[in-house]
């Protein structure tokens, strides 16, 4: 019963924080416009990029077109559900600096779900449309098998995918507990992550693939599993199904993350703001 | 000591001043280099050339290209939208100097510092790293330089007049983004137009954006002969003074459109 009432409660706080959310995002209607034509703008420039490279090369170390959209896609889909839930992970550190955080542990909820709860993008959910057709595209063009293993497979791919960026996000964030300036450090998170999920690891050198699939492993965001969807053999051979790694990678990243955090909020001190 | 002399010379010492930012930006100018780099690589694998462009040279193309954007610090949106959210405009409006010059200076000296600190070596590293990149001969790079004070001068232009928007719209939000992001993508920054269809390249042949990129680097890697390369710079300037114009006439109009939201 108990449960029951702590799962209502949180429901609730969670439908109040939408609702303000979206009222505050239709405040500007300006804004939101604008947001819906920077991604699609962005995704489809970085496709159409693509094109234009392969036009005039044929491939990309033996990946066709499709197969690189199809590549990107996955990534863009686990970037999707970022956007819409964890953006705010990208101010982590503005929020420390301005004792946002602060405040939240004060407050009887656990400090994940406000900081999941407190800022729902709901704009985000437009993204996901581009994200979703492109990955659509590919499929039919790679000719993907939609039996139920495969698709428990991309969700499972989806889902660590996520995980991986938000541990990122969340581990660039903590380290601006001691630096106290956190931009450059998000922008370049932003950019690795974009460049290491746009074109295949392959293309990289032996010790650039080495840092992205042991050392941070964002190779596993998109690279890997689609190696094995389409029956690929590059960058390192990693055995028993490379799809299953990806969550695995993602949970233990995740949990290094949130332990990395915990540390970092102990040993936190305030900047005076 | 000028007032926009002194205002540069402050941004260049506060450029120098934060160490950590030059480190981080320095590693991500390399993540970008090391991915532009590799991709042209593996596209051209064993061709010499496409499109009329040697892969030496696309190499080349891309590493500078990273050291551009590097280099082009452009922060007058950001400031007037800043200025106009707190109501600090008001104040500024009331100093004897002209503001707009006062964001210029600022901007150049934020230039010139990470010109020292960010872009020059970074040069340094790609010409370490990568033994495709070269340098052209003297004619060629005084031409690049010139080349790129006018795309700066048009990248400036086109950033404040969207800066300027601001005092009609009174938030801008993402405008400066989906700008940056159209002149990311029309500028040839990232993949010159050169590959793609001709009908394309007429058309952005009549848009402002590839003479911000494309023009300085086609001119750097030896693509642009020297002739076409001085008929490309007075498009530059063309599109300068254009753009010069409108800004000018609009601040005109700015000045009296101010609207303080308490601050």
């Amino acid at each position: 019963m108990r449960a029951l009432a702590l799962i209502r409660h949180y429901c609730s706080v969670a439908i109040c924080c939408a609702r303000l959310t979206i009222q505050e995002q239709l405040e500007y209607p300006f804004l939101a416009i604008c947001w819906f034509f920077i991604i699609p703008i962005e995704y489809l420039t970085s496709v159409g990029l693509l094109k234009v490279i392969i036009n005039t090369f044929n491939n990309l170390e033996g990946w066709s077109f499709p197969q690189l959209t199809f590549a990107y896609s996955l990534a863009l889909l686990s970037r999707g559900v970022v956007d819409v839930f964890f953006i705010q992970l990208l101010y982590l550190g503005d929020m420390v600096l301005y004792g946002e955080l602060d405040r939240m542990m004060l407050r009887p909820l656990s400090v994940f779900f406000q900081f999941t709860a407190q800022n729902i993008n709901f704009i985000g959910l437009v993204n996901m449309i581009p994200a979703i057709v492109i990955f659509l595209y590919s499929c039919k063009e790679v000719s993907f098998l939609w039996t139920a293993a495969n698709i428990a497979k991309i969700i499972l791919t989806v889902i660590g995918g996520v995980l991986i960026r938000i541990s990122f996000f969340m581990i660039i964030g903590t380290v601006c507990f001691w630096t106290k300036s956190n931009n450059q450090g998000v922008e370049l998170g932003i950019k690795l992550l974009e460049r290491s999920t746009m074109y295949p690891l392959s293309i990289y050198p032996f010790f650039i693939q080495f840092i992205l699939t042991f050392i941070l492993p964002l190779g596993f965001i998109c690279f890997y599993p689609s190696c094995e969807f389409l029956n690929k053999n590059d960058g390192f051979v990693i055995p028993l199904g490379l799809s299953i790694w990806t969550p695995a990678i993602g949970v233990l990243l995740f949990y290094i993350a949130q332990r990395f955090l915990k540390y970092g909020l102990k040993h936190y001190e305030s900047t005076g703001s | 000591m000028h007032p926009y002399g002194y205002i540069s010379k402050m941004k260049i010492i506060s450029v120098l001043t934060y160490r950590l930012d030059v480190l981080i930006s320095f590693v991500s100018n390399a993540v970008m280099m090391f991915a532009m780099a590799f991709l042209w690589k593996s596209a051209y694998g064993a061709a010499e050339t496409a499109a009329g462009v040697s892969s030496r040279q696309m190499i080349t193309y891309a590493v500078l290209s990273v050291l551009l954007s590097a280099f082009f610090q452009i922060n007058v949106e950001n400031n007037i939208n800043h200025k106009i959210q707190e109501g600090l405009i008001a104040v500024e409006l009331c100093k004897p100097v002209n503001l707009l010059m006062c964001y210029l200076a600022e901007d150049i000296g934020n230039v010139i510092g990470s010109l020292l600190v960010k872009a020059i070596p970074s040069y340094l590293f790609a010409l370490l790293l990568f033994r495709e990149v070269f340098t052209p001969d003297l004619t060629r790079i005084i031409l690049f330089v010139v080349s790129c004070i006018l795309s700066y001068g048009i990248l400036w232009t086109l950033s404040a007049i969207t800066g300027l928007s601001v005092f009609w719209f009174i938030n801008l939000g993402h405008l400066g983004t989906v700008k940056d992001g159209i002149v990311r993508i029309l500028s040839g920054s990232l993949v010159p137009f050169w590959f793609f269809p001709s009908y394309i390249q007429k058309v952005s042949g009549w848009l402002p954006f590839q003479y911000t990129y494309q023009t300085p680097l086609g001119i750097y890697i030896g693509q642009t002969a020297i002739k076409q390369a001085f008929r490309d710079l007075a498009v530059q300037a063309v599109w300068m003074l254009i753009f010069s114009a409108v800004l000018y006439k609009l601040w005109e109009k700015a000045k009296n459109k101010v609207v303080i939201q308490g601050g």
